[in-house]
């Protein structure tokens, strides 16, 4: 029999976090106003969560952090999400995919220099790999660093960098030697905001999570120190993809606080709104949707949790340097993947249940489903495609021989 | 500037109340939760901390363990805590447990201010301040905010409609009012909640001269009276369906905002 608990940390965690977006962060959202534009990146919300400790979750405590891991940050991701997609977003990049990195592979040293400003919240990390012409396929970079003597010379543009001009911190991945490819050719750097050479380009204008922070990076003869390199030479592409593996459980659990989100809108809704002389609730058509995104949340969450604890594991083998179980990190691998894939496509779809159980309240913009309408679709696209996550769960399934 | 936090606890979940026929008595899920009026006053201890370097502990008195709900309270940032037990202290009345909290106090050692919640849904919480200052032979502040140390204790008080400035001298006992706005626990707060040791102290300890017990006592017999009498008249009012009639009670409680929400 499987059983799983929270630690006492992780319930206490979970209440606090609950209270405080309620108490404190969902009075100061503002509307992400449509229309051209690039939304509001909300810097006294930014500072509110810092000051909460939202920042620096996941990592130990000599460097700043909170130290309550992969399942505390996916509980911050989930509360937050529930209240604003784009709070989860920045959070969820900062953390998960822009420090993480230098926690897992940085050295004690650049561990020092990084770690206690951005688990504060004073200083915010952002993740550079996509490209114009390499997307799911980010094996394909083009954005090439050349070493100088004790410099390396970075060239290229990154897109699609949430936190993109308001981070100071980028972990960026550069191709240092071309013939090797993804494996071995690709090494990560970290990158400082005012580095000479790097520079900002299109502040996307987005249909949804808009007061997050959207943006293209050119790298123009931009000079690194060594010092700044994050890992060996060659090893960035699994700086990245390690990165990524807890990243898309973190995602999942923002998929599931938009789920629950919309799921209580329902219940409320069902509960008090009467049609044709009996609540709505009564009428077995909404019963059956209020069941399936109930169902869906509550699997959801038992997978989302229990693959969060297996991601500590994981990272405590990276972090310490030791070698991490092959059968560990392909599990992690294929039940991140797993759970980015699902849970965005079960919030997309729960977005629509919601849509048929508000009826035509639910285009309105003083209801929750227009603006998880708007919000949803980029979970099914950004840290991998969903494609790319099947490609991934398919890839491991086909590696194992049941016979 | 030390202060000290007296804080309570109340059952996690009322929806699980029941009605014992054969005592009569509310019967409740054993998960307890902090009382939600404690967090005011956890909220000004942390303002206390923030802006005048204060430290700040806990005590409480319970009969049953309530790790739960202290280690909720220590996640607000205090440095320690000290919880009462005993068979006392469960039917210890306002009176009793102020005196029992001063038994404590004195062994704990000087503060500068004791803070309490100045309301609670446990109606005999109102005379603890008092018996508490008294014992202690402090003053005490009701309905207070914004405190501020100084050469005297500054602060806001509420009297009936009005508010009045208040000048202390010396160490001082307050209850904090629920206008306090209210803070939340932070991640490191929560961890290191976790890793700190909660004292225990049975309340016979600290009555070294053999006269705190007696009285407790014997306030601990009038108070079981008076619960026992309650519960029988609410047996009495629901004896058809008992536990229909505890749902009634705790979704009383609830609507007038005294207890938490459930999970979701």
């Amino acid at each position: 029999m499987i059983e799983f608990r929270f630690k006492r940390e992780h319930e206490l965690w979970r209440k606090a976090c609950r209270e405080f977006v309620r108490d404190e962060i969902v009075p100061m959202i503002k509307p992400d106003e449509k229309g051209p534009g690039h939304g509001t990146f909300d810097w006294p919300i930014v500072k509110k969560m810092a000051k909460q400790g939202f920042f620096g979750v996941p990592f130990p405590r000599e460097y700043g952090g909170a130290g309550l891991g992969e399942v505390g940050y996916c509980m911050v991701l989930e509360e937050l999400a529930a209240a604003e997609a784009s709070l989860g977003t920045t959070i969820g990049a900062h953390t998960g995919i822009g420090t993480m990195p230098i926690w897992l592979f940085g050295t004690e040293e650049q561990r020092q220099r990084y770690l206690p400003q951005l688990c504060s919240g004073e200083r915010i990390a952002a993740f550079c790999l996509t490209e114009p012409t390499a997307g799911s396929d980010a094996a394909s970079i083009k954005t090439r660093a050349v070493k100088d003597k004790d410099e390396w010379v970075l060239n290229g543009t990154k897109i699609w960098v949430t936190n993109g001009k308001e981070a100071e911190v980028y972990t960026v991945m550069a191709v240092t030697d071309p013939a090797l490819g993804a494996q071995g050719g690709v090494t990560s750097f970290i990158v400082e905001k005012g580095a000479a050479g790097m520079n900002f380009g299109t502040i996307e204008d987005k249909m949804g999570i808009r007061n997050s922070s959207t943006a293209e990076i050119i790298f123009e003869n931009c000079r690194i120190p060594d010092e700044n390199r994050l890992g060996p030479v060659g090893e960035g592409f699994i700086t990245a993809l390690t990165a990524l593996d807890g990243g898309r459980v973190g995602l999942g659990a923002g998929a599931l606080g938009g789920i629950k989100q919309l799921r209580d809108a329902c219940v409320r809704l069902a509960r008090h709104k009467v049609v044709d002389g009996q609540p709505l609730g009564e009428h077995q058509s909404i019963q059956w949707k209020l069941a399936d995104m109930a169902m869906e949340a509550f699997f959801a969450e038992f997978a989302i949790y229990d693959t969060a604890t297996m991601v500590d594991a994981y990272h405590d083998h990276i972090a310490h340097r030791e070698k991490v179980p092959r059968a560990l990190r392909e599990e992690v691998s294929r039940r991140a993947a797993m759970i980015k894939a699902h849970t965005s496509e079960v919030l997309g779809r729960s977005v629509e249940w919601a849509l048929e159980v508000f009826g035509s309240d639910g285009i309105l913009d003083q209801w929750t489903i227009e603006k998880a309408f708007r919000d949803e679709p980029i979970l099914e696209i950004f840290e991998g495609t969903n494609e790319i996550q099947r490609v991934i769960i398919a890839r491991e399934l086909l590696k194992e021989d049941p016979l | 500037m030390k202060v000290l936090v007296l804080v309570s606890q109340v059952p996690a979940k009322l929806e699980f109340a029941r009605l014992d026929k054969r005592t009569g008595r509310l019967e409740f899920e054993p998960e307890r939760l902090l009382n939600p009026v404690d967090v005011h006053v956890l909220s000004e201890a942390v303002r206390l901390k923030e802006e005048h370097g204060a430290t700040f502990e806990l005590l409480a008195a319970s009969s049953e363990a309530n790790e739960d709900a202290v280690r909720e309270a220590l996640a607000y940032g205090a440095a320690g805590a000290l919880v009462l037990t005993g068979p006392h202290v469960g039917g210890a009345d306002g009176v009793g447990l102020g005196v029992a909290f001063a038994a404590a106090i004195r062994h704990l050692g000087k503060f500068d201010a004791i803070l309490l919640a100045a309301s609670s849904p446990a109606p005999e919480w109102g005379l603890v301040a008092g018996s508490l200052a008294d014992a202690l032979e402090m003053p005490l502040v009701v309905d207070a905010a914004h405190l501020r140390p100084g050469p005297k204790w500054t602060c806001e008080s509420a009297l009936g409609r009005d508010r009045w400035g208040v000048e202390v001298q010396g160490a001082v006992v307050a209850t904090i009012s629920d206008r306090v706005p209210k803070r939340h626990p932070t991640a490191w707060g929560v961890v290191d909640a976790v890793h700190r040791t909660i004292v225990t102290k049975p309340l016979h300890e600290l009555d070294a001269d053999g006269t705190l017990l007696p009285r407790l006592a014997a306030r601990a017999v009038l108070k079981r009276q008076s619960l026992e009498r309650k519960a029988k008249a609410e047996t009495e009012t629901f004896a058809d369906d008992p536990e229909d009639g505890a749902r009634l009670v705790a979704r009383r409680l609830k609507n007038k905002g005294l207890w938490p929400e459930a999970s979701r």
